[in-house]
C-alpha cells in the first residue's frame, strides 16, 4: 500500500454570489473521504460556481462523484457551473454523472395501504389456487373420460420415486413413533395394572391417526417440496412457457401424473408406517412378557376393517392435498434467484398445515357419522 | 418478400397488466420472410414476442397471428394457433428430463397420429436439419448452449409450423457458431418457406439474415423504423434507428 498523495480543496468567494472551488492533488476514495464535507456544501446565495480542477493530478470514481455532486447541487440551486482545467474526458464523465436522472423517491407506504396490499396479495394467491384447483379437476374429469390423455409412463416413474423410495424413511419413522408411544405410556398403564393394554393405545393411534399423519408429513417434506422445486425450476427456465406455446396444458402434462402417482402410492406408505408403528409398540410390550398372539388378539378386539380403511382414505386425501399444493406452489414461482426455494418452502409449510387441518376435519366427520 | 401478411398489428399496445411497454404499433410480417425485431435493451422486444406467442394479451388495438385475432380469440382458437407456431426461447427451454430426441418427439406425440417408428424418424429428421441427429440420445444438460439452441429450433420446427419465433437465438454464442446458426435459419427459410420472426440485437446476424426488420424505439415506446436493414441504415433519420444500426450511443435530442 502506498500512502495517498495529498489533495486539497477550498472555496473562495468572488463577486456577489459567485464562488470558486479549487481542487488539487490526487483524488481517490481516501482523499475524497477527507475532502467531501468541505467540498460538498454550498452558500445559500450562490449564483455561479467555478470548479477549478487545474491542480488535479489524478481523479478516480470517488473524485468524479464528489465533483459531480457539487455540480448537481449547484445546478439544482439555480447556479451556473463552470468546470475549468478538466480534460474533455473528465468533463464528459462529470457531466454524465451530474446530469443523470435519479430514480424518484420511494413512496412511503402507510399501514392501511400495507394491509390493503397484503389482503390483495392473499386474494390473488387464493384466486390462483382456486383457478389451479378448477383446472386440475377439469383435467381429472377429462382423464376419467379419456384415460389415454394421462402420461402414464411419467406417472409410473414418479410413483417409483414418491412411493418406493420413500418406504425406508416412512417405515423407520412409523416404527420409532410406535415404540415411543408404547414406551411413554407404559409406566402410567402399569400403575393401574394395565401394562398389557398399551398395545391398544399403540394400535388405535397408529391405525387411525399416526400412520397416515406421519406419511402425510413425510410426503410434504419429501415429495411436496420436490414437486414445487421441479415445477418452479421449469417456470424459471421457460419450460412451462414452452409447454403452453406448444398448446400443452401444464396441469395435464405435469400435475396430473404427479398427483395420480402420489394418490396411488401414499395409502401403501401409510399402511407400511402403520404396521411398523404397531411393531414398534409390540417390541416394548414384548419386553413386558406380552406374547405376539395375545398382542394380536387384543388389537383384533378394538380395531375393525373400517379403521384401516379410514387410515388409508386419510392418506389418499393427504397425498392429493400435499402434491396439489406442491405443484401449485411450483407453477406460481416468480422470477429471481430465491424464487424456487421460496416455492419449495411454501409447499412444505402449506402441505403440513393442510395435512393436519384436514386430519382434524376428517377425524371429526368420521366421529360424527360414527365410523 | 411480398407474401401475404401472416402477422398484422393495428394500433396495438403491449405490456404487462396496466403497464404499457409499447403502443401505436402498426405493421405487418409477410409470409416467408425473415423478420427481425430489434431495439435497445428494455425497449420491449421480448414483451412484443411474448404477445405474438400468446403468453401475453395485447392491451389495446389488435394483433392477428396467422388469422387469429389475439384480443378477441377464444381459448380454443388460441390453442389451435399455438399448434401452428413454433417458439425457440432464449434459454432453449428444453425439457431437462427428456433426451434431445424425446424433446423433439414430444409435440409430435401429442398432436399427430404418427406411430412409434414414424415419430422417431420425423424427430431424427428435424434434429438432422440442425445437425444434431448424432446426439439424439443425449440429455440437454450434457450439450453446449449453442447445441441446446439448435435443438430448441428443431423442436420449434417439429410440427412444421408456418411461423417460427426465435428469441435471441445467437445471443451468447461465439462468432463462428453464431454464423453457422444464421446459415441454418436462412437455409430453413428457403427450404421450408417458414416465416421466421427473430428477436435479436446482433448486428452481423441482422444484416446476414433479415429480409425486413422493425427497430423499436425506447424513447417513443413504439416503432422507430421498419424496412430492410440496409434501407433503414441509409434512409431512416430516426436517431434510435441510426444509433442502433451504426452501433453508436444514442445522441440526446437537440
Amino acid at each position: 500500500m502506498t500512502s495517498a498523495l495529498p489533495a486539497s480543496a477550498c472555496w473562495t468567494a468572488q463577486a456577489s454570489g459567485a464562488f470558486t472551488l479549487t481542487i488539487s492533488g490526487a483524488l481517490s476514495a481516501i482523499t475524497v473521504a477527507q475532502l467531501w464535507d468541505s467540498c460538498v456544501r454550498l452558500d445559500a446565495k450562490v449564483s455561479a460556481v467555478n470548479i477549478d480542477l487545474t491542480g488535479v493530478t489524478t481523479c478516480d470514481g470517488a473524485g468524479l462523484a464528489m465533483i459531480a455532486q457539487v455540480k448537481r447541487l449547484a445546478t439544482a440551486a439555480g447556479a451556473t457551473v463552470l468546470l475549468r482545467g478538466a480534460s474533455a474526458e473528465l468533463a464528459h464523465l462529470i457531466d454524465t454523472a451530474a446530469d443523470a436522472p435519479r430514480p424518484p423517491e420511494a413512496r412511503q407506504v402507510g399501514v392501511a395501504e400495507d394491509v390493503g396490499l397484503a389482503v390483495m396479495g392473499t386474494v390473488d394467491t387464493s384466486a390462483g389456487l382456486m383457478e389451479f384447483t378448477g383446472e386440475t379437476l377439469l383435467c381429472a374429469v377429462a382423464a376419467v373420460r379419456q384415460p389415454r390423455i394421462v402420461r402414464w409412463r411419467d406417472a409410473l416413474a414418479i410413483a417409483a420415486h414418491t412411493g418406493f423410495d420413500a418406504i425406508p424413511v416412512t417405515c423407520l419413522l412409523g416404527f420409532i413413533i410406535g415404540f415411543i408411544i408404547a414406551f411413554q405410556t407404559m409406566p402410567t398403564f402399569q400403575q393401574y395394572g394395565a401394562g398389557d393394554k398399551v398395545s391398544l393405545v399403540v394400535g388405535v393411534a397408529m391405525v387411525r391417526e399416526l400412520g397416515p399423519l406421519i406419511t402425510g408429513i413425510v410426503l410434504a417434506g419429501r415429495t411436496g417440496s420436490a414437486f414445487a422445486a421441479e415445477l418452479g425450476t421449469m417456470v424459471v427456465t421457460n419450460e412451462i412457457d414452452a409447454l403452453r406455446t406448444f398448446g400443452l396444458n401444464p396441469v395435464r402434462f405435469l400435475v396430473l401424473p404427479r398427483m395420480l402417482a402420489a394418490a396411488f402410492t401414499t395409502p401403501f406408505l401409510s399402511l407400511f408406517a402403520t404396521i411398523m408403528g404397531v411393531l414398534g409398540g409390540f417390541v416394548v410390550v414384548s419386553a413386558q412378557g406380552v406374547s405376539l398372539a395375545f398382542f394380536v388378539q387384543q388389537l383384533q378386539g378394538v380395531l375393525h376393517g373400517s379403521d384401516l380403511i379410514q387410515g388409508v382414505f386419510k392418506a389418499g386425501v393427504f397425498a392429493l392435498l400435499v402434491t396439489g399444493v406442491g405443484c401449485a406452489a411450483g407453477l406460481a414461482t416468480k422470477e429471481g434467484p430465491g424464487a424456487v426455494g421460496a416455492s419449495a418452502t411454501r409447499a412444505v409449510v402449506a402441505g403440513i398445515v393442510l395435512v393436519i387441518i384436514s386430519d382434524g376435519i376428517m377425524g371429526w366427520i368420521f366421529f360424527m357419522v360414527g365410523i | 418478400m411480398d407474401g401475404p401478411p401472416v402477422i398484422t398489428l393495428a394500433d396495438a399496445s403491449v405490456g404487462y397488466g396496466t403497464e404499457v411497454v409499447l403502443h401505436g404499433l402498426t405493421f405487418a410480417v409477410n409470409q416467408g420472410e425473415i423478420f427481425i425485431i430489434a431495439g435497445g435493451s428494455g425497449c420491449g422486444k421480448s414483451t412484443l414476442l411474448k404477445t405474438f406467442i400468446t403468453l401475453l394479451q395485447p392491451l389495446a388495438g389488435e394483433i392477428t397471428v396467422d388469422g387469429t385475432p389475439l384480443r378477441s380469440a377464444s381459448d380454443d382458437a388460441v390453442g389451435g394457433l399455438r399448434r401452428r407456431i413454433g417458439v425457440m426461447y432464449q434459454s432453449g427451454a428444453l425439457f431437462g428430463g427428456l433426451s434431445l430426441l424425446e424433446n423433439v418427439r414430444l409435440p409430435l406425440e401429442e398432436f399427430t397420429s404418427l406411430s412409434g417408428d414414424a415419430l422417431d424418424a420425423v424427430a431424427y429428421a428435424k434434429l438432422a436439419l440442425v445437425g444434431l441427429a448424432g446426439d439424439a440420445n443425449k440429455l440437454p444438460s450434457t450439450i453446449s448452449g449453442g447445441m441446446q439452441k439448435r435443438v430448441a429450433v428443431a423442436r420449434a420446427l417439429a410440427l412444421d409450423p408456418p411461423i417460427v419465433f426465435l428469441d435471441e437465438p445467437t445471443a451468447g454464442l461465439d462468432p463462428s457458431t453464431s454464423a453457422a446458426f444464421d446459415e441454418m435459419i436462412v437455409d430453413l427459410n428457403k427450404l421450408l418457406g417458414t416465416t421466421f420472426v427473430v428477436v435479436t440485437h446482433e448486428l452481423p446476424s441482422i444484416f446476414r439474415i433479415a429480409h425486413r426488420m422493425v427497430i423499436l424505439d425506447h424513447a417513443c415506446a413504439g416503432v422507430g423504423g421498419i424496412g430492410s436493414p440496409q434501407a433503414l441504415r441509409d434512409e431512416c433519420r430516426v436517431e434510435a434507428v441510426q444509433a442502433f444500426l451504426n452501433r453508436r450511443p444514442v445522441r440526446a435530442a437537440q
